[in-house]
């Protein structure tokens, strides 16, 4: 706008000087008027910077917390370890057991059938149609069936009680905790080997299996004479009882806990009649 | 009921055997001992109205000579470790055996007791007394001071 033009305005060209110089700037400065004004223009804006950062938030923040989160596992893991361990280790025998029964059922089958296609298939039908032999090993086997006569579980080391249960007048249940325990450490003392862990004595017509876990032992004195496959059953159902009946805080102190296993221990373990039967029938 | 394990330690021929005798009635032989090196016997008494069950581990061998297996050790909660009053050399290895006892059983209750008092006069005793400072003086012949010794274990144990 020439100057001029606008003779009323002359006590302001300083004015109209401004209006010309600074048009540029005032145009802006309404630009972004209404952008700030107006919802939308500043959503637009705004918004995209919003989310840059929420996303970037959400990258970083399992790196800045996991070390606390993983600090705070550790401390609770360290806290009671001899708890976690306690629950862990009968998972983690029934798996490896289990893994070892697939792999022995496994090579079982893979020998039937190469029997089966083989002659000696019909020489195996021929002799045990013939009954003998393993009906009277049955027999004999079925006079002397073993039986579980007393439980104990006990505390590695001191040699506690922590509950029991017998069909039998038992001498005192501590003391033989106490020995047995000693025994124990004896044998892993005087043959070093490694981890290597006392499983069976034998005394006079008693067999005594040992099942360790970490804090505990399973110790059961069975009458009469187990076969490996027995030894194996009873394994067996002393990780179901520990699965089942220990997975808990584990105190010697602990009278409620010394009550419930005497009660499982004989339900379990003294109830069923004759050990093997299962064991035959499962081989027939 | 509660039950604690406690063991017997220190030089050959002290008398740890003989102060269990003393206190616990009998249950296995002591064939155990030399068979497989350790007995348990077992008492049970009375704390305050409470029963308190005493497993008690006599092991044959000494500490310091690294016979005993570490085994025997663990889970204990008080350890009697005995000298022979008559023989000062059963004291010899007092200091560093006690230190071995609290490395594997940190916190355990440890109690000195010097056996055989019968056999020392009492001027012989005041200056053992100052040089190994025992918890106990006892005799596990005449029965002095036994039940006391394991009477004040077990209220110990139940308040620990
Ligand atoms: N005079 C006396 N003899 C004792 C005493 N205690 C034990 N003895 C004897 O010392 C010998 C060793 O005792 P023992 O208990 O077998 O010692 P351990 O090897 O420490 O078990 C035995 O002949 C005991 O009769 C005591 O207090 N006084
Ligand atoms: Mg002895």
């Amino acid at each position: 706008m020439p100057v001029s033009q606008q003779p009323e305005h002359q006590s302001d060209p300083l004015q109209q000087l401004r209006n010309i110089l600074l048009r540029p700037e005032q145009e802006r400065i309404t630009h972004i008027h209404n952008i700030l004004e107006e919802k939308e223009p500043l959503a637009e804006r705004v918004v995209p910077i919003i989310e840059e950062q929420l996303s970037e938030f959400e990258a970083h923040f399992p790196k800045a917390y996991q070390l606390a989160v993983d600090r705070l596992v550790e401390r609770k893991i360290r806290e009671s370890q001899e708890e976690m361990i306690d629950m862990l280790y009968p998972v983690m025998g029934t798996m490896i057991r289990k893994y070892i029964a697939q792999q022995l059922q496994e090579l079982r089958e893979s020998v039937e059938q190469q029997l089966e296609r083989s002659f000696l298939a019909r020489l195996r039908d021929r002799f045990f149609r013939a009954g003998g032999v393993r009906e009277a090993d049955l027999v004999l086997r079925n006079a002397a069936l073993p039986r579980v006569r007393e439980a104990y579980i006990i505390e590695q080391h001191s040699g506690l009680l922590l509950g029991s249960a017998s069909t039998q007048e038992v001498v005192d249940k501590e003391l033989i905790a106490g020995m047995l325990t000693a025994i124990k450490s004896f044998v892993v003392d005087a043959f070093r080997r490694g981890t290597t862990q006392l499983e069976l004595i034998e005394y006079a017509g008693y067999q005594i299996l040992i099942r360790d876990f970490h804090t505990y032992y399973v110790a059961l004195a069975v009458e009469g004479k187990m076969t490996t496959k027995e030894q194996e059953q009873l394994s067996g159902q002393i990780a179901t009882f520990v699965q089942n009946e220990l997975a808990r805080k584990i105190r010697a102190d602990d009278a409620s806990l010394h009550l419930h296993l005497g009660k499982t221990l004989k339900e379990y373990f003294m109830k069923t009649t004759p050990l093997s039967t299962e064991a035959i029938q499962g081989q027939l | 009921m509660t039950s604690r394990k406690v063991l017997i330690t220190g030089s050959f021929a002290v008398g740890k055997t003989s102060l269990f005798h003393r206190f616990v009635y009998n249950t296995f032989s002591d064939q155990y001992l030399t068979t497989i090196g350790v007995k348990v016997d077992k008492r049970v008494v009375d704390v305050s109205g409470e029963p308190l069950s005493l497993i008690l581990w006599d092991i044959a061998g000494e500490v310091s000579q690294k016979k005993v297996p570490k085994t025997y050790f663990l889970g204990a909660s008080a350890v009697i470790y005995v000298f022979d009053l008559s023989r000062k050399q059963t004291a010899d290895n007092l200091k560093s055996d006690l230190k071995l006892i609290q490395k594997i059983l940190p916190g355990c209750l440890i109690k000195v007791v010097g056996n055989k008092k019968d056999l020392v006069s009492e001027e012989e005793l005041i200056i053992l007394e100052r040089t190994h400072n025992p918890d106990f003086l006892t005799s596990a012949k005449t029965g002095e001071n036994v039940e006391t010794l394991f009477m004040e274990i077990a209220s110990e144990l139940v308040s620990y």
